[in-house]
């Protein structure tokens, strides 16, 4: 099982507070959505939650560790991240970057914590990139880049995966795949966390979201508890038509912050 | 048709590829042992080496081996330095001359060489070159920053590169002896020509553990192309790998430009010729780049010797007026995928 927590955590920077009093818990098993508006804190808080960044009060920990004690490779071993964008530097193919997903494959992994490994076929070919295989990542589409590193992340066996906005930005279809293939990834040891920006797509796929605004959490649970009007009222400054769709909330946003129609 | 072929990459098996280099820096080692300005046949060479004895052994061992190792070490150095920094940099076109670390263990030697250290303690030269080398990665750092973009690497290049030259400047211009003056600029020009065996114990073991030091970095060079972040992600310590690379740079070029002067563009042809034929992969340029500079500098420092005789065209000047085209060549291309 991986677990992993935040308590209290505070991040200033500049006088500006960039994240609040951010307290949450992520395990294996669910598929979380985290939105809010732009400049809410989500890369940050995905960053502060890998280790990158140290906050500036607060405690992150790793299976009730703090993070900053655990080593890179072992946080590696538990947590897989997907940046935004799927930055590919030099024009590897798109089986190299795959592989590069063995690296975070820690040496003495306990296997009651070790998620299913893939071989390097079988992560090539989970995600469809088999006719992509001796492709080079720069020249791929947005949607298939996303894909190839997923690829990778399922490759390094880490049982918890965030993921900055990995569906910004993809055609609807290729959105879809991703989500799908994020569903497909939970498991009684897996789980997903991703930062959303399509509100219907993260109620659709999600069982829980996490509503971020300047830096702190405002909601956390539910869709239909997370999606209510006075939250997206106060949040995106968006009067909004919201119905219920199998229990899902259907959002359809019909005036913006200032009162200006759509 | 013509986009596939594009989007493919044009690998050559790694193997297959660190053998044809070998033999190339074999080839190119034994031939700058018999070529020269005095003939020496291989008849000559061999019999020489056999009997011991005779003006062309000593030609052989004070004059060519030196020359030839130090060529083939300082190739190396150059050329591994030159990848490690380009995949630490993610840029191709992080060279140690064009983003000042050659200036800088240059005015690092010139120092130890002014201060008269260099008389008393013949490892200061390196030590001195080693230390500029490291103080203007650091440097570099500070003033391009994290993930820096090539305008901003080739400006924070050009910075050190004038700073680290008008010390230099500033230290010929105030030469109490001009006949010492111009002895330094010929150095700075990048010369084999007259180095000893005293050179090759000097400069060899510090390019020997510098190399060493760069060549384990492969794995983190390769994560660190998705970007500092995923490279974290994947357990690489990346302020680790970062020292590492500064250490193993400083050595190898620090070394090299003590001994033997600024040789420039050795870590810009060679890895950037290779990097189609390893993939592109960071790793795997490393030790081929070495290979390959040592090729390089191994040939054009036998092509001195035919060229100019009577002028004698140093080492510095010829890998510059190669290295130049290819500079400008490489920014076309920059400016095409752009």
């Amino acid at each position: 099982m991986t677990h992993l927590s935040a308590k209290d955590v505070n991040i200033k920077r500049s006088g500006r507070n960039i994240l609040k009093n951010i307290s949450l818990s992520l395990g294996s098993g669910e598929l979380v959505g985290l939105i809010g508006p732009n400049g809410a804190g989500k890369t940050t808080l995905l960053k502060v939650l890998l280790g990158l960044i140290e906050p500036t009060s607060g405690l992150v920990q790793l299976n009730n560790i703090p993070i900053s004690k655990v080593s890179r490779k072992t946080v590696a071993s538990h947590i897989g991240y997907l940046a935004q964008g799927s930055p590919c530097h030099w024009p590897l193919t798109v089986e190299k970057v795959v592989e590069l997903g063995y690296l975070s494959r820690g040496k003495a992994r306990n296997n009651d914590t070790a998620s299913k490994l893939f071989s390097l076929d079988q992560a090539i070919n989970k995600l469809g990139l088999s006719s992509l295989r001796h492709r080079l990542v720069p020249t791929l589409s947005g949607g298939e880049r996303t894909l190839t590193m997923i690829a990778r992340c399922l490759m390094g066996g880490s049982p918890l995966l965030l993921a900055d906005e990995p569906i910004t930005g993809l055609d609807p279809g290729h959105q879809v795949d991703v989500m799908l293939n994020f569903l497909d990834h939970i498991s009684d040891i897996n789980g997903v966390v991703a930062v959303l920006h399509d509100l219907n797509i993260a109620a659709q796929y999600c069982d829980r979201l996490i509503l971020m605004d300047q830096g702190a959490i405002v909601s956390d649970g539910h869709p239909k508890d997370v999606l209510t009007s006075k939250n997206l009222i106060d949040v995106y400054g968006i009067v909004a038509d919201i119905s219920l769709k199998d229990g899902r909330p259907l959002v359809i946003g019909h005036r913006g912050r200032g009162g200006h129609g759509f | 048709m013509i986009e596939t072929y594009k989007n493919k990459s044009n690998e050559i098996n790694y193997f297959i590829l660190i053998a044809v280099l070998l033999g190339l820096v074999l080839i190119l080692f034994t031939s700058s042992i018999f070529l020269g300005t005095t003939s020496i046949s291989l008849k000559k060479t061999l019999s020489a080496i056999l009997a011991l004895e005779g003006l062309y052994l000593t030609i052989i061992i004070e004059l060519r081996l030196p020359r030839a190792i130090l060529a083939l070490f300082m190739g190396a150095a150059l050329g591994i330095s030159g990848a490690a920094l380009q995949g630490l940099l993610r840029n191709p076109l992080a060279e140690p001359g064009l983003i000042g670390v050659s200036g800088a263990s240059a005015l690092g030697s010139v120092i130890v060489f002014y201060t008269g250290l260099s008389v008393s303690y013949s490892f200061a030269l390196p030590v001195g070159g080693m230390t500029g080398a490291a103080l203007s990665i650091l440097l570099l750092y500070f003033l391009a920053g994290k993930d820096p973009s090539i305008l901003k690497l080739i400006l924070a290049g050009v910075a050190i590169n004038t700073l680290t030259g008008a010390f230099t400047v500033l230290a010929l211009n105030l030469s109490p002896n001009p006949y010492a003056a111009y002895e330094v600029f010929f150095w700075l020009l990048g010369s084999l020509e007259n180095t000893s065996v005293d050179h090759v114990f000097l400069a060899a073991p510090c390019i020997c553990v510098g190399f060493i030091i760069l060549a384990t970095t492969g794995r983190g060079l390769d994560a660190l192309t998705l970007g500092e972040d995923v490279a974290r992600s994947l357990g690489v310590g990346l302020r680790k790998l970062q020292a590492r690379i500064i250490l193993g740079t400083a050595l190898c070029v620090g070394a090299s430009v003590s001994v033997a002067g600024v040789v420039g563009f050795v870590g810009l042809i060679v890895p950037h010729i290779l990097r189609p034929a390893v993939g592109h992969s960071p790793r795997r340029l490393l030790i081929v780049s070495g290979l390959g500079g040592a090729a390089l500098t191994l040939a054009a420092d036998i092509l001195v010797r035919f060229i100019a005789t009577g002028q004698g065209l140093q080492l510095g000047v010829l890998t510059a007026l190669l290295g130049a085209p290819f500079f400008i060549l490489l920014v076309f291309k920059l400016r095409e995928d752009n």
